[in-house]
């Protein structure tokens, strides 16, 4: 009896372990993150976004994007005594995982800084887990208005710019350039999707469009067919999704196959390879507001493209580069922290003093200056047009208009 | 509401989903009385099997609109295989070692198959494709509107919807023939009533388990088919939220009842779908299952479950 | 019942034939227990073919016990129970099944939701050979198979008495007939044993003398050999050749029915309780 019984409870935590197991293995990616040799002090740099997971796509970019860049800097601090290290942590989209590694990175005395996350429901809830353990972090694409505002932590600081001006962005962009009167609002039911939605339904109402229509579709469903049939009922001159790219790749599908003609919009975090991957056709024409500059914008970004393309051997997602330049940003501040500490390794504190002290640095593509709640007084906003079917293009896309921090048009 | 008929019409389709899928936790359920817990992820399965079929066959030059019914035919024998055979596979590997085990323990064992299942068609196709994400080929791209009298606006019905429904029928109607018709269909009866005395009368108990779990994955894989063409992205990850509504519907329809599962699937969809109508998207799952609750409270068997009988 | 011939025991298997005098099915020194307690110790127990052979004893005597361990629900923890000369202990149900034991119940346990004629086709289960494939694909065999399957079946149903009620779903036949209908499952098996668990049960005395005429008729006209249980005397008096009597787990007697009447340590322990009441 009882070996029969342990034998069950065996295979019972056989099966949980091989969970763990392949957990394990899928969600690294493989990564190798070690760089650089010598023996200096360790200074480890974590990543903290989603390897595994419907959004997955964006948080490896963001991974690669920051792992080339420490990469690159890597010998300048061998120089100086350090070796730098990549941490790479999986938050899966998953708030609660999010939390747990933000506990566990705090707890690593190595670890000096972060470079996360992808998603604002992510990010939020994690920062009192820094604050506390004073670990400065440098969010590369969350553009939630939370994300700096709710708390407003020394500690927490971003590059992009934010849903509040983001959404309207989108607003005036529809009404001044696309000429639209009536609007079709869903979004994903997450802190970033409904966010942006309800500063784009406000925005254009104040512009004088009639929203007429307002659904939430949770990011977890398949099936749009109850929101496509009220699009079909309220035929809108735009639909505009606050989500990811996921979401909106069904919505356009589902839509097309349905035979619904509109135009579409949608925010960054349906500027992604991935809406093009799924959508293939129904993405030409489609349009998104981005707190992305066109990559190849500068000499840098170019080089950028080309070294990802060498390491990674994959065209880079919009969002790797701001891993690259979230990085740098950090990378740059240690330098001078190390430098204001007497070519010592710097404390938490004094990192996350020199982080928000960054007024003026050039990236590959982002130009970062940081304002009083860690805000980026340079962020701009784009909106593009997908002009291909092409994924390895991320589906050719057109810069449409250009819009400053504030929400005013650039250049003509 | 204008577009009510529309809505009811849009549940049935995804309520026929539901109904393919809830007829494999019921005959499970029916046979074991274990929620198997994976039997979403052999759903899933079965979606990526056929999805790879398709692109397959438009790599070869076949594009699935030129010979749609040869492509769908195509896509759902290999995928109901397979799903058969991992339906199969899990049962011997991950529930039999353990059947004489607290439910508990079985419950577990079912949920880790689910994570290794998902993480595993990840990881293949991480490094097949390169990506887990999957658009689906276009099968049936026609879209048919239909005018109806006394409706304001006609009906947009894909043909694509009508092939899910057609096919959903012909399925049911040949699970209900061998359960109802067969000797495989009447020892798998027998087992689910009373294990022991239908051993007793030389029926291989562990054999009608393992062709309920072939048969109910195997109309799980066509299900996964059926939904790939149908809403047109699929990605490992969404064999757990459609499992578990199939999993509401079979109780719903009383599980352990194949009927049932059928009528609790399309009730499920509609009430969805109609339900979202009112309520707005938001909350059409909230609603639907409000409503099942309900359901439940004033029926706790389920609709057409009427066996509470105690199992010696 | 002289239509039913396909149903006549199976011719005995290879090498079983030279022990046709031999007895059919043999225990020897079987135990069971569960937990500390005692359910059945060391019984030997020899049945020869073609008999009726009953088992008495009072409430908890490890009769019920016995019939588990012979087919295959329980493994005995001591001994070995042969069948025709093979070892059947610790068989599983359905192998048992297929070398020929089938059996009734004391609680009836038929398949409550499946037709008269559905219980007898499941008990049919081992004698059909279509596949599950022959059965997706409609072949022309499994439609023989399967009509002929049914035309047996129902000859059964008349045998025990349940003619034309085929079709009716087993819960909704009354107590007397769900008792036959379990003995003509039973008989669908093809036993060369038939173990019958307190066929009398719960029956009125009319009922009770149509049971005996059955159970004889089966040993006479089909060659069965059966074991019963049962606690109507009248009944083991009756129609059995030997009479073995369990107590506490432990055999106390075995002989002829008149011999066990007569037999003081029975009286004792069984017989004396059943007089006084």
């Amino acid at each position: 009896m009882t070996s029969g019984l342990m034998r069950r409870i065996g295979t019972a935590v056989l099966a949980l372990g091989l969970v763990a197991f392949v957990g394990a293995c899928g969600g690294g990616g493989g990564g190798s993150s070690e760089s650089g040799g010598g023996g200096g002090t360790i200074i480890k740099i974590a990543t903290q976004t989603p390897l595994s997971g419907d959004e997955s796509v964006q948080g490896i970019a963001i991974r690669n994007g920051a792992e080339l860049k420490l990469q690159q800097e890597a010998p300048e601090f061998a120089k100086m005594g350090f070796t730098l290290q990549l941490d790479p942590q999986d938050d899966k989209g998953d708030p609660n995982t999010g939390v747990a590694n933000a506990q566990k990175l705090a707890a690593d005395p190595d670890v000096l800084a972060v470079v996360g996350h992808l998603d604002s429901g992510v990010i939020i809830p994690s920062e009192g887990k820094y604050h506390e353990g004073h670990l400065p972090v440098v969010s590369p694409f969350n553009t939630n208005p939370n994300v700096t505002s709710q708390w407003k932590y020394p500690e927490i600081n971003r590059i992009v710019g934010r849903d509040d001006v983001q959404g309207p962005v989108g607003a005036i962009f529809a009404k001044q350039e696309l000429g639209v009167n009536t609007v079709f609002v869903i979004d994903n039911i997450t802190a970033y999707g409904t966010g942006v939605a309800e500063a784009f339904a406000q925005k254009a109402q104040e512009l004088g469009m009639q929203v007429v229509g307002r659904e939430s579709v949770a990011k977890d469903e398949t099936d749009f067919s109850n929101v496509l049939n009220k699009i079909a009922d309220a035929k809108p001159d735009l639909v505009y999704y606050g989500g990811l790219y996921q979401g909106f790749a069904l919505l356009l599908n589902q839509a097309h196959s349905r035979g619904i003609q509109t135009k579409w919009l949608g925010p960054d975090g349906t500027f992604s390879k991935g809406t093009v991957e799924n959508a293939k056709e129904n993405a030409i024409g489609v349009y998104a507001t981005s707190i992305v500059a066109p990559t190849d914008f500068t000499e840098a970004g170019k080089k950028f493209i080309e070294d990802y393309k060498k390491a990674y051997n994959d065209t880079p997602d919009p969002a790797a580069i701001y891993g690259y330049d979230a990085m740098g940003v950090v990378l740059e501040a240690l330098k001078n922290a190390i430098q204001e500490n007497g070519g010592k390794k710097p404390t938490r504190e004094q990192l996350t003093a020199a982080i928000r002290a960054v007024k003026d640095y050039q990236g590959a593509l982002v130009h970062v200056g940081f304002d009083d709640i860690g805000d980026n007084i340079y962020a701009g906003y784009y909106v593009y047009q997908y002009t291909s079917a092409n994924p390895d293009t991320n589906g050719d896309p057109r810069l449409v208009a250009q819009y400053d921090p504030k929400g005013n048009k650039v250049g003509d | 509401m204008d577009i009510l008929p529309q809505l009811f019409l849009d549940g049935l389709v995804v309520g026929f989903v539901y109904a393919l899928i809830a007829v494999g936790y019921t005959m499970v359920y029916g046979v074991l009385e274990l929620i198997n817990f994976a039997h979403g992820d052999i759903f899933m399965v079965g979606a990526f099997v056929g999805t790879e079929v398709l692109v397959a066959l438009a790599g070869w030059g076949l594009r699935a609109t030129a010979d749609p019914w040869l492509a769908l035919s195509l896509a759902l024998l290999p995928a109901m295989a397979v799903a058969a055979a991992l339906g199969v596979a899990v049962e011997r590997f991950a529930y039999r070692p353990l059947r004489r085990s607290p439910r508990l323990i079985i419950l577990i064992s079912a949920i880790g198959v689910s994570f290794i299942i998902e993480d595993l068609v990840r990881l293949v196709e991480t490094i097949h494709q390169g990506k887990f994400v999957l658009p689906v080929p276009t099968v049936f791209p026609d879209v048919y509107h239909v005018s109806v009298p006394g409706l304001p606006s006609p009906l947009t019905i894909k043909a694509n919807s009508l092939v899910v429904v057609g096919a959903a029928v012909i399925m049911m109607v040949v699970l209900t023939l061998i359960v109802s018709r067969t000797r495989a269909g009447r020892a798998m009866r027998a087992v689910a009533e009373d294990p022991v005395t239908a051993a007793l009368q030389g029926v291989d108990v562990d054999r009608i388990i393992a062709l309920t779990f072939l048969i109910g994955s195997a109309m799980g894989g066509a299900a996964g088919v059926l939904f790939a063409t149908q809403y047109t992205t699929i990605t490992p990850y969404i064999g757990f939220l459609i499992g578990i509504k199939a999993f509401t519907a079979a109780v719903v329809g009383g599980i352990g009842n194949i009927p049932g599962s059928f009528l609790g699937g399309i009730l499920l969809g509609v009430l969805e779908q109609v339900g979202g109508g009112f309520v707005g998207a938001k909350f059409q799952n909230v609603f639907a299952f409000c409503v099942l609750v309900a359901v439940l409270i004033f029926k706790p068997s389920g609709l057409l479950g009427q066996r509470v009988q105690e199992k010696v | 019942m002289s239509a039913a011939g396909g149903t006549a025991p199976r011719p005995a298997q290879e090498g079983a034939a030279g022990r046709a005098a031999g007895p059919v099915l043999e225990a020897r020194g079987v135990s069971k227990r569960f937990g500390g307690l005692v359910a059945v110790e060391r019984v030997d127990l020899a049945i020869a073919p073609g008999t009726v052979h009953s088992l008495i004893g009072p409430n908890g005597a490890g009769k019920t016990t016995l019939f588990n361990m012979i087919t295959g629900i329980y493994r005995p923890d001591e001994g070995d129970i042969l069948f025709r000369g093979r070892s059947v202990a610790g068989l599983p149900p359905e192998k048992v099944a297929e070398r020929g034991i089938s059996r009734t119940f004391q609680n009836v346990r038929l398949f409550k939701e499946l037709t008269a004629l559905e219980n007898v086709l499941v008990g049919m289960h081992l004698h059909l050979r279509a596949n599950f494939f022959d059965v997706v694909l409609h072949t022309p065999r499994v439609e023989a198979e399967e009509r002929r399957a049914r035309r047996e079946a129902r000859e059964l149903l008349a045998a025990v008495g349940l003619g034309g009620l085929g079709d009716e779903l087993a819960k909704n036949l009354p107590y007397g007939h769900q008792r036959r209908l379990e003995i003509a499952r039973a008989l669908a098996v093809r036993p060369a044993l038939l173990l019958l668990d307190e066929p009398a049960a719960g029956m009125n005395p009319r009922e009770t003398e149509a049971v005996m005429e059955l159970i004889d008729g089966l040993r006479r006209e089909r060659g069965l050999t059966i074991l019963l249980i049962e606690h109507d005397m009248k009944v083991v008096m009756g129609i059995s050749d030997v009479v073995t009597v369990l107590d506490h787990g432990a055999k106390i007697a075995e002989g002829p029915p008149d011999a066990i009447r007569r037999d003081p340590r029975v009286i004792e322990a069984y017989l004396g309780k059943a007089v006084e009441r």
